[in-house]
């Protein structure tokens, strides 16, 4: 990957916030439902291991979040 | 699937699920909307309000710009999006909601990624919006014939197989709106709400399931009053696109 500006630090943290927390409830989906606890157990921790990395790389003083608003765009979904 | 007595570890853990989807959403969203106040907002509907969506779009950036950064083609993530697809009716038919609600959710972003990558490197073509427009058909069937698997000896199978065929007359009519030279782009549940109502509907009512238990009887009652909800709706969004298309084709003559 080429540079680490604050702005690629913030787009880091807030990737790694995202999938700590889909790993962590995917990971509780498969301890709750499924006989395969073990896999569960092992993507929740992959998860909050994740989603702490994330929340301290953009924790409020460290580095200013994104300031600017993502636009809607009028072809972001397909909408058929 | 839960067909044993809730255990007191079950329930505690359903808790725990619940209370950390509702305090990382209301932190999040709400630290977006304090840094957004005030910012001009369009284009939502009544299922996802614009600030929705944004919040949804900005917590994807960071996957859009990896894809973009990396060369990942906008092909593959579709590719994966049917893939997923497939977890999710197998998930859904084994009976494991909450796993399939989330990665339904999953593929659902998949499918809003391929296209803006594709955006961002230029490399929407013709044959990658036909092949899209295809999975995308595909995917929305997989799920909810997984859920159909899941209720086959249930009268629910019927609203099922109603939502199904629904969701494929919204997308033929927009098509064959295109084909005739109008729009056919109205409607109450267009695809990214169908996939938020689903997806967030198992969620909820597995877990109201492992909290809970049965409603006056009735087991998964939630996900129940979701999918005959969504089979409503997504009928009524077939008729709606038919009469807006009706409207506006007006005495037109046929080529």
């Amino acid at each position: 990957m080429p540079e680490s500006s604050p702005d690629t630090t913030v787009m880091l943290g807030k990737g790694k916030r995202v999938v700590g927390t889909f790993l962590l409830l995917l990971g509780a989906g498969i301890v709750l439902e499924s006989s395969l606890r073990w896999l569960g157990g092992t993507l929740m921790l992959g998860g909050i291991v994740a989603f702490v990395r994330g929340a301290l790389e953009t924790r409020p003083g460290t580095v200013a979040e994104h300031p600017t608003p993502v636009a809607i765009d009028a072809h972001s979904e397909s909408r058929l | 699937m839960v067909d044993h007595p809730n255990s007191t570890f079950d329930e505690a853990f359903a808790i725990l699920i619940l209370a950390f989807i509702a305090i990382t959403a209301s932190v999040s969203i709400g630290s977006y909307r304090r840094r957004t106040a005030g910012a001009p907002e369009a284009g939502g509907s009544l299922v996802l309000s614009p600030g929705i969506r944004n919040w949804y779009l900005e917590n994807l950036q960071p996957f859009e710009e990896f894809c973009v950064r990396w060369h990942v083609a906008p092909t593959a993530l579709t590719c994966a999006q049917l893939a997923g697809s497939i977890v999710v009716a197998i998930c859904y038919a084994r009976g494991m909601l909450l796993t399939g609600g989330w990665l339904l959710l999953f593929t659902g972003t998949l499918d809003v990624i391929d296209g803006r990558v594709a955006r961002r490197i230029n490399g929407s073509s013709l044959r990658g919006a036909f092949l899209d427009s295809i999975i995308d058909r595909y995917a929305d069937s997989f799920s909810l014939l997984g859920l159909a698997a899941f209720f086959r000896d249930s009268w629910v199978l019927w609203a099922v197989l109603f939502a199904v065929l629904g969701g494929l007359i919204v997308s033929y009519t927009r098509a064959r709106a295109e084909g005739l030279g109008a729009d056919g782009r109205v409607g109450l549940l267009q695809r990214p709400e169908r996939y938020v109502i689903l997806g967030f509907g198992t969620i909820f009512g597995a877990l109201a399931e492992h909290l809970i238990g049965p409603i006056a009887g009735q087991r998964y009652a939630l996900v129940i009053l979701v999918i005959v909800g969504l089979a409503f709706m997504v009928n009524l969004t077939a008729i709606q696109r038919a009469v807006h298309v009706w409207r506006s084709l007006g005495d037109s003559q046929h080529a």
